[in-house]
């Protein structure tokens, strides 16, 4: 019951932004946006960037909100804009160019069992080139399919699983080196 | 390739985690929605101008062909109400003409049958002269039938009554006088209203004819291209 009154309560609120309710839309705002920032903040390193980046964003949102259909997830609707918003960011404003090698393996790296903080994490993430980051974010964190992150992207298939792999080596020799370094401190 | 295990922390953690913006970004936000907002109704409007231009141009359009086909009704009217009134001058006039001219034929007639027979046929009974008076009279009355309208049928019939020359020459010449005063009446009648008019329809029929004839050739030409073009192809 709890939950439909919540989804009952969100329509309510998206019919008012819809028009223009400015109450409404800011409470859309303030719901959302310390996560859609957090998302933000995958892709862009610098935190004032991000908010940029999420607040034209939230213009997609609010200007796009009639388009809503109200079927999936009200924050997985916001999410995708923030993504892709985030993703044409980088394309346009860094020209993030993908190299189009293929070589690709298919390891796994189960052993490595990660205990970091998310600042660690970000760190991790933010030391990745941008192509490398986005593919990373869009497979990893989103949960993307290679053919999505190539639609997403306009690269073949085969580029985004390479960028992946790449960013997993990447991260790995990040992983080991940041473990030995709790290792020695201990 | 499943994803690995420290990707499911990075995940976790990563799907956990909050940034407050700062507090200027909802006011930043709030300022570009309005701006959006004083555009949009501009657009709108923009479409209700086009779409209200448009009804207008259609309004106007069909106002127009209207009152063109008003006024194509307009100087037919007038050129047969002239028509009639010309015929109605000129057929007076013929007939005052004919009726003139067999008055005095029938005269002329008469009085040469008169002294014919009042030269050959002394001794003949007053009867028979008249007789044969109203017989001749009747035939010219025949021919002026023939000639002549309903409406000078009368005039016979009181000529054919009068027998004396004096009297059909009076009654000529009563005629004329009265269809001389017709005949300026209607010409003064003409000069006011009707040659305007007149003049009117034609500048607006010369106008409508060049207008009919310049759409007629740019239909035609087009007509043409368009064959030419199609039998190329």
């Amino acid at each position: 019951m709890k939950i439909i009154h919540l989804h009952q309560e969100e329509t309510e609120i998206i019919k008012l932004a819809v028009e223009n309710n400015r109450q409404a839309q800011q409470q859309i705002y303030s719901r959302f946006s310390p996560k859609m920032l957090s998302v933000c903040r995958q892709y862009i390193k610098d935190i004032q960037l991000a908010e940029d980046v999420m607040i034209t964003a939230f213009m997609k949102v609010f200007t796009s909100l009639n388009k809503f259909e109200h079927k999936g997830s009200f924050e997985g609707w916001i999410r995708r804009i923030m993504v892709n918003e985030c993703i044409s960011y980088l394309r346009v404003q860094k020209k993030v160019k993908f190299a189009e090698d293929e070589i690709y393996t298919e390891e796994s790296f189960n052993a490595i069992d990660s205990q970091f903080t998310v600042e660690q994490i970000q760190f991790l993430i933010d030391a990745l080139p941008d192509g490398y980051k986005m593919v990373f974010n869009l497979y990893a964190i989103e949960g993307y399919k290679h053919n999505e992150i190539a639609k997403m992207l306009g690269i073949n298939e085969g580029t985004s699983k390479s960028q992946l792999s790449h960013a997993r080596k990447m991260l790995q020799t990040q992983i080991t080196i940041l473990k030995k370094q709790d290792n020695g401190t201990e | 390739m499943e994803p690995n295990n420290f990707e499911k922390d990075f995940r976790e953690k990563l799907n956990n985690r909050t940034i407050e913006p700062s507090d200027k970004a909802w006011d930043r936000l709030d300022a570009m929605l309005s701006i959006t907002e004083n555009k949009k109704p501009k657009k709108k409007n923009k479409w209700l101008y086009i779409a209200a231009s448009f009804v207008g141009f259609l309004l106007v359009g069909t106002f127009f062909f209207n009152q063109k086909e008003q006024t194509i009704k307009v100087p037919q009217s007038v050129v047969v109400e002239d028509n009639i009134k010309k015929d109605s001058v000129v057929k007076p006039a013929l007939n005052s003409v004919d009726s003139i001219k067999t008055v005095i034929a029938s005269s002329e007639q008469t009085s040469v049958q008169k002294s014919n027979n009042k030269e050959i046929n002394n001794n003949q009974k007053s009867n028979a002269t008249l007789k044969n008076e109203s017989n001749q009279v009747a035939e010219s009355s025949i021919i002026i039938k023939n000639n002549q309208e309903k409406q000078s049928i009368p005039n016979q019939n009181q000529i054919s009554k009068n027998e004396n020359v004096d009297q059909l020459l009076v009654n000529a010449e009563k005629a004329v006088v009265a269809e001389n005063s017709a005949k300026q009446k209607s010409k003064v009648k003409i000069n006011a209203d009707d040659l305007l008019n007149q003049v009117d329809g034609e500048l607006e029929l010369s106008f409508r004819e060049k207008v009919i004839s310049k759409v007629n050739k740019n239909y035609q030409t087009v007509k043409v291209a368009l064959a030419n073009r199609n039998q190329q192809e």
